[in-house]
């Protein structure tokens, strides 16, 4: 085992190779003038009940299980409150706890992935280190807020369910208004042998912030791992493609990533499952509703690679707006005989007969098109605890009204 | 009660009622027959407000007021709702919601909301259908037993009925005909059946009928006389009768 420095130097080493290598697709974004920018009021977790409250976060200890709070670079509280549930800032960890996070640091998102994670790694580790101990099952959600009051949010996350274990973590990310913005959230998930973890990340930000999260996980044999994205508020730009990578026997992957996409938003949106374990799955799923003069791409992809895996992607778009669009673009690749890998998309835009039909019920045009849109992004809710289906459903049901 | 006078109706500049008056008073039971393509459906939907459906001339008066420039969602306000023919499929919304949303139009409680679905889905027979996409793979019997459940739902004062037993097996004809006697049981003061066939009629007890040709109510008068006739001899042996 090579000693901290030793390795945190290395990183350096290929960070600084890295920064300014570009991400593959999206808009490229300057990072200086985000670093340079000073807000002029400091938000604080516990003074936005309300802009957190929007992106899932309830400040009630009473409904999680853990949680941690952080706006900017400062971190603010974070607390376990159930036995076998480690929360802790991830620099902490680093220095605190090298043996027991050096396996899961910048393992799985390399360093040099982009210009997005070398600069996340050089401006120092912020972010959060969970762990959930073997054979740990949590009923209360854990949740994380990130809160920017401005400028650059650089995060890495890392969160490890080791064997048998099973959590879920809502992350809710949010900005002050009318701010300049870039948050970069890397996430690592190491989902061990037979455990169960689900993932929410809701988002809110403002039409002149840039958003670049760049995560991955792993999956030991038997895990599973749902994964939700939400994003309902206008962004300048979004782009992320977290990979998958089912690397246990039997491990079963989910992801769906819902956006109602505004004004002239701009997202790239993907996710990648490689299914490299026997009999691993995949189901990945999107659901983009665009108006106004916002673009979508969801780029869904799954390589079948191990024997008797099964995959499945389903885009779906809806054009709000004359203005608006979006692309699909469904990659599937096999490399073994018995794979079973299939996709479906399609684009359009709401049905007159539809609208006119819940006209007819009593329901006014605005009543009826956010009844239709509800009905769009109603994706199956796999695998969450009855905390998280609620904050899911609420979620879309004030997605589907703004989309009005 | 209602009174449809010298309707015309034209969508996307077609004229497709070219002349149509008839009254709904309260307590009837009434016929629309016609053969295919009449105009039924497009006067029942201009009844109804749907703006594709343009009134080019002629009124609709409910209780002696004009209704013809309100908004169909305002039209349901006054009690009048209609089950269409073919209704579209609503991905994502489940029968059970689209049933709740329509009663807790009217009923406060979620318990009563409840309730009643529970009540709607024995008379109708639709217990196994309420947790599914609205119309999503349903057979025609279903999809229209699933379109009387919302007038049901609603409780209408007047409940116009498009073509409740085309496509339709008998068993569900059954219950889309003891369905709507219920509703007349709960306070719905008058019903306007289109069909074609003539069908429903046997298992449905009415007053008078009207008859569409081409665009044209062309008579009116007791619905069993009206309707041997034109099971008899077909529609044109009732063009100017009445």
């Amino acid at each position: 085992m090579m000693g901290r420095n030793s390795v945190l130097e290395k990183l350096r080493a290929r960070a600084r190779n890295a920064i300014g290598k570009p991400a593959p697709y999206g808009m490229d974004v300057d990072f200086k003038r985000f670093l340079e920018y000073r807000p002029r009021r400091l938000l604080s977790v516990f003074g936005e009940k309300g802009r957190v409250a929007r992106v899932g976060i309830d400040l009630s200890a009473s409904t999680r299980s853990g949680y941690f709070y952080q706006t900017d670079s400062r971190v603010e509280l974070y607390r376990s409150l159930v036995p076998g549930v480690e929360i802790m800032p991830t620099g902490q960890a680093v220095e605190e706890k090298w043996d027991e996070i050096e396996d899961f640091f910048w393992r799985i998102v390399p360093v040099d992935t982009d210009k997005y994670t070398a600069l996340t790694f050089l401006k120092g580790v912020h972010g959060y280190y969970v762990r959930v101990k073997k054979n740990t099952r949590v009923r209360l959600p854990i949740q994380a807020c990130l809160l920017m009051s401005g400028g650059a949010q650089l995060i890495h996350n890392i969160i490890v369910l080791e064997e048998g274990a099973e959590a879920t973590l809502i992350t809710g990310c949010a900005i002050a208004p009318e701010v300049l913005g870039l948050h970069v959230g890397v996430s690592e998930f190491y989902v061990e042998r037979g455990a169960k973890l689900v993932f929410a990340m809701i988002h809110s930000w403002n039409q002149v912030t840039h958003v670049r999260p760049r995560s991955a996980a792993l999956l030991g044999d038997e895990a599973v791992y749902a994964s939700y994205y939400l994003n309902m508020s206008r962004t300048r730009s979004v782009q992320t493609i977290p990979r998958i990578i089912a690397r246990g026997k039997r491990s079963r992957a989910y992801a769906a990533s819902i956006i109602l996409g505004q004004g002239d938003s701009v997202y790239d949106i993907g996710t990648y499952a490689i299914l490299s374990g026997e009999e691993s799955s995949s189901e990945l799923v999107s659901r983009f509703v665009v108006k106004d003069r916002a673009r979508a791409v969801s780029r869904l992809r799954i390589d079948g690679v191990a024997s008797k895996v099964r995959g499945y992607t389903e885009c779906r778009g809806l054009l709000l707006s004359d203005g608006s669009s979006v692309e699909a673009i469904p990659h599937l690749m096999g490399s073994n005989p018995d794979s079973d890998l299939f996709h479906e998309a399609s684009i359009g835009k709401l049905r007159e007969d539809e609208v006119e039909y819940l006209m007819l019920k009593g329901f006014r045009y605005e009543e009826a098109v956010s009844m239709l849109v509800r009905g769009f992004v109603d994706v199956e809710l796999k695998y969450p605890t009855p905390e998280v289906e609620r904050s899911l459903t609420t979620m879309l049901d004030a997605l589907a009204k703004r989309s009005v | 009660m209602l009174r449809v006078v010298e309707l015309a109706v034209e969508v996307d500049g077609i004229r497709v009622v070219k002349r149509a008056s008839l009254e709904i008073r309260r307590g009837e039971v009434i016929l629309l027959l016609g053969p295919n393509a009449s105009g039924k459906s497009s006067l029942l939907n201009a009844i109804a407000g749907l703006p594709r459906f343009k009134i080019v001339r002629g009124d609709v008066l409910l209780d002696g007021d004009s209704i013809k420039d309100l908004e169909p969602s305002e039209r349901v306000k006054l009690g009048i709702a209609l089950a269409v023919q073919h209704p579209p499929k609503l991905r994502g919304i489940r029968v059970r919601r689209l049933l709740e949303k329509l009663i807790a139009g009217r009923e406060g409680s979620i318990i009563r909301v409840r309730r009643e679905i529970e009540r709607i889905s024995k008379v109708l027979d639709i217990g196994e259908l309420l947790d599914r996409d609205y119309g999503a793979g349903f057979s025609g019997g279903e999809m229209k037993r699933v379109e009387v459940a919302t007038l049901l739902a609603l409780k209408p004062r007047i409940a116009l009925v498009d073509e409740p037993d085309s496509g339709v097996d008998v068993d569900s004809v059954l219950l889309i005909a003891s369905a709507l006697d219920l509703m007349v049981e709960q306070g719905t003061e008058a019903i306007l059946l289109v069909t074609h066939s003539g069908f429903i009629a046997r298992h449905v007890k009415h007053d008078r009928a009207y008859v569409m040709l081409d665009g044209k109510v062309v008579a009116e008068g007791s619905s069993t006389r009206i309707l041997n006739l034109v099971l008899e001899r077909g529609f044109a042996a009732v063009k100017g009768w009445g």
